[in-house]
């Protein structure tokens, strides 16, 4: 496993607190870093506000993003990041709640690379984040650091 | 009947035309016969004047001669030539026989012995010693030829002269000469006359001198006429023409001119001639009377054919004319009379149908006319002008006028106001140009009744050409109560629409709001559980469990409703779907989710439908999974999916397990939302399933129901029209 962080943009406390749990279960040891909401998430990846002096070049190896969030919408967010060239290539997973087919339809139009519904079931959910750390954090090939769009 | 003017007519051009001719012809030869006639009467004029001429001439000639013989015995006496041999007068017996001369003739006035040096002696009457004989020497005599001297005159007696030459020795010494009267009695006159015939007169004479007929003086002919050859015609004023003819006498300076009056000449030639035109008029006469009666025959036979012509065109088709005769005016009217059958046939045919064709024209009009007085709508009709012809009780009961209070008014009246100029462009538009926006089409516009109010109104109008103009009619419909319903489903679909959006947003919201706490619920059971398990007796764990099982089953409920719900909701696409290849897939995935159960599956052919494929899927998935779940305890268990038919010849689906079944007093239920028939703890399920199926096949219009049996297993149909 690659040690770059996990970016977990997640709102709910409670998801927060289950997600982190499930990667912990999973053996999976990249730090992971919690945004509440759209606004932070934005901030950290592009290195503003509270996270300005972060390195903007030192960015996570996968963003799981949710989509219901406050003030900045989940798909609004993946938008930004897509339309900023340094994070244009990043990976988000949208993890989400909603099945309705335009959050799916809008997600992966808005340029996710995936797309997975948190399960109401905790062992299921884990095993939902094992498959997910399994494949995202291991077999999946990140683009490299600082990597623009060609 | 035109009368025809006289001189048109048939009837009067051919006699009058052979009259015509008749009289042409006849006049014609009468003419070149009078013309010979009368040229031959003139050669007989002449030729008898002719004859007359020379029989005087000859007798004046004899008395001539006689006369001449005379002197010349006398200029042979002896007694004579010796006085003209002295020169002296006569003596004795010379003087006797002078006396001699003048007691035996009458007609002898003088005699007078002449020599060269003039008169030697004479003897004379004493009524001619005023008479200038005896003055002048014969010289006229001198030649030889001319014996006779012309006539001569003084005062009212007229004389001439012969001579005779005294010869002594062969030489001429001197005349005698004797001075005879013209001898001019009646009786003398009148035994010429009769001598000569009545017809012709003559007259002896000197031109310029005297002119005599022997009975007295007389006028010479004119000298024109005596100046000419043979036979001369001419004219004497106040007698007419004259034929006539100069003669020569021989031996004597007078001329003899015979005469006839020539219109005697004439007068058969002229009688001829009248005779042949009155012939020939009468001739004509004839011809033309033959020739009336001819043309007669023919135009009575065509008067009768005009007549005829006349009434048949006047409307009489019966009448026929009679065919008399064989020639051509009899096959003439045969061959009207065969026209005239004809032409009545088809008359009578004609008018049947148009009998036929009024009745029907009567009956559609009729038809119209009911259409139109009992339609509910209003029809109104107008003409060119936009003046309103035709208001039907429909109208009067739509606008709230009577149909005579609006026949003749102008359409904008049943219009509000501000539409009036607009209509009244188009209309004069469509009148110019012949398009229009309205005429042929249906519209809504704003109709005005007559107490004011407006009101919406539906209108469609058209148009036709009647006798050259343009007509219009219009069907209204007052859509006022159609418009306030169309107004209230729009009011209803606009709420619906904004339920449905309402709907849309609560169940995006319910799918994800409602699963987080659950997931909260759930997943901190889970950590209990597990992290705090040694720390947790059996009652512990066993309360926690159950709370996640319940959670896990309120997921699954949310799930289904928000299934439910969506399904409902969501627009439905039109397309053909393999029923039995889908129910195919499904099973493959319910037999790899549970691979070691024995399941026998039979999909028949040919289950191919119309509908929205991702919802028959859906349908299938549920009425699949329930037949796996509810043959879960079976051995073996059969499902199957075919078509049958149902009475109405309709093709009915069905999918069929031999599981648990269910009681068929229940079936009702079996469609209901969270209707179960069965424990959770026997085969679980929140309900939900069969009232999606349901849903479902409602929306695609077909319908569903079930059989079953405790035990033995279920069946469920459903149909899918438009199939």
């Amino acid at each position: 496993m690659r040690n770059r962080d996990i970016l977990l943009v997640e709102d709910n406390p409670d998801d927060q607190a289950l997600t982190l749990r499930a990667l912990k279960a999973n053996k999976i040891m990249n730090k992971v870093v919690v945004a509440d909401d759209g606004a932070q998430a934005l901030e950290y990846l592009h290195a503003t506000g509270r996270y300005a002096d972060r390195d903007a070049s030192d960015l996570p190896q996968v963003v799981l993003l949710d989509l219901k969030l406050p003030k900045v919408d989940g798909l609004e967010v993946l938008r930004r990041i897509r339309a900023d060239e340094r994070t244009s290539l990043l990976p988000v997973v949208i993890l989400t709640s909603s099945k309705e087919e335009r959050d799916l339809v809008g997600g992966y139009s808005a340029g996710a690379n995936s797309y997975i519904r948190k399960p109401v079931d905790f062992n299921e959910f884990r095993e939902a984040v094992r498959q997910l750390g399994l494949y995202w954090l291991l077999l999946n090939e990140v683009p490299p650091q600082g990597a623009q769009p060609g | 009947m035109r009368a025809l003017e006289p001189l048109r007519r048939i009837q009067w051009q051919l006699p009058l035309s052979i009259a015509g001719l008749l009289l042409a012809v006849v006049a014609a030869h009468s003419w070149i016969a009078y013309r010979e006639v009368r040229r031959t009467a003139l050669e007989a004029a002449g030729e008898r004047l002719e004859d007359v001429g020379r029989q005087l001439g000859g007798l004046f000639a004899q008395l001539v001669t006689q006369r001449t013989a005379e002197m010349r015995a006398v200029a042979g006496d002896s007694a004579v030539i010796g006085a003209v041999a002295r020169g002296a007068d006569l003596q004795g017996a010379g003087s006797a026989t002078f006396e001699r001369l003048l007691a035996s003739d009458s007609q002898v006035m003088a005699v007078v012995l002449w020599d060269s040096s003039g008169a030697l002696d004479e003897v004379r009457r004493p009524e001619a010693d005023t008479l200038p004989i005896g003055r002048s020497f014969p010289a006229w005599a001198a030649g030889d030829s001319m014996m006779v001297s012309r006539f001569l005159l003084s005062g009212e007696v007229g004389w001439y002269d012969v001579a005779a030459p005294v010869r002594q020795s062969g030489r001429t010494v001197g005349y005698v000469v004797q001075s005879r009267r013209l001898a001019m009695s009646q009786q003398g006159a009148q035994v010429l006359a009769d001598l000569i015939g009545r017809d012709v007169t003559f007259r002896i004479g000197t031109p310029g001198v005297i002119w005599t007929d022997l009975g007295g003086f007389v006028e010479g002919p004119p000298a024109a006429a005596a100046a000419g050859e043979g036979l001369v015609e001419y004219r004497i004023e106040g007698s007419g023409w004259r034929l006539g003819e100069g003669v020569v006498i021989a031996g004597t300076p007078w001329q003899l001119w015979v005469e006839s009056p020539r219109d005697d000449v004439l007068g058969r030639p002229r009688a001829f001639l009248t005779r042949m035109l009155l012939l020939g008029a009468f001739i004509a006469l004839l011809g033309a009377l033959g020739g009336w009666a001819l043309t007669r025959r023919v135009t009575t036979g065509l008067s009768q054919l005009t007549t005829a012509s006349a009434s048949m065109a006047e409307g009489d088709l019966g009448r026929r004319v009679p065919v008399k005769r064989r020639d051509e005016l009899g096959e003439l009217a045969a061959a009207f009379n065969r026209m005239a059958e004809r032409v009545e046939d088809a008359q009578q045919r004609l008018e049947q149908r148009v009998q036929e064709r009024t009745a029907e024209l009567q009956a559609s009009q009729e038809q119209f006319s009911a259409i139109a007085a009992t339609a509910h709508e209003a029809i109104v009709t107008a003409d060119a002008a936009g003046t309103i012809t035709y208001f039907n009780p429909g109208a009067e009961r739509v606008f709230g006028y009577t149909a005579d209070e609006v026949r003749g008014q102008p359409l904008t009246r049943l219009m509000p106001e501000r539409y009036r100029d607009k209509h009244r462009h188009g209309f004069a538009r469509f009148l110019e140009t012949g398009e229009s926006k309205v005429i042929g089409r249906t519209l809504e516009l704003t109709g005005l009744r007559r107490d004011g109010t407006e009101f919406p109104v539906e209108l469609s109008l058209s148009s036709w050409q009647r006798n050259g103009e343009s007509a219009f009619a219009g069907i209204i419909r007052d859509v006022t109560q159609r418009r306030e319903a169309e107004e209230a489903l729009e009011r209803s679909a606009s709420e619906l629409q904004a339920v449905n959006e309402e709907l849309e947003a609560f169940s995006y919201s319910v799918s994800h709001d409602l699963r987080a706490p659950l997931r909260s619920i759930h997943g901190f059971s889970q950590a209990l559980l597990e992290d705090y398990r040694d720390r947790l007796d059996a009652d512990g764990r066993d309360y926690l469990e159950r709370v996640c099982t319940a959670v896990d089953r309120m997921g699954q409920l949310i799930d289904d409703l928000l299934e439910l719900a969506q399904a409902t909701r969501a627009a439905m696409r039109s397309e053909s779907v393999d029923l039995g290849a889908v129910a195919r897939g499904i099973v493959d995935e319910l037999r790899a989710a549970a691979p070691a159960r024995q399941v026998r599956f039979t999909v028949a052919d040919d289950l191919t439908v119309t509908g929205d494929a991702r919802l028959l899927r859906l349908m299938l998935q549920n009425l699949l999974a329930n037949a796996w779940k509810f043959t879960s305890k079976e051995r073996q268990a059969e499902i199957e999916v075919g078509v049958g038919t149902v009475d109405g010849g309709e093709r009915a689906f069905f999918v069929r397990d031999n599981g648990a079944g269910f009681d068929m007093t229940y079936a009702e239920k079996l469609f209901g939302a969270f209707q179960r028939l069965h424990a959770p703890s026997d085969f679980p399920g929140t309900g939900v399933g069969l009232a999606l199926v349901q849903r479902i096949i409602h929306r695609h219009g077909g319908r569903i129901w079930a059989e079953g049996a405790e035990g033995t297993g279920a069946t469920f149909h459903f149909t899918l029209p438009g199939s």
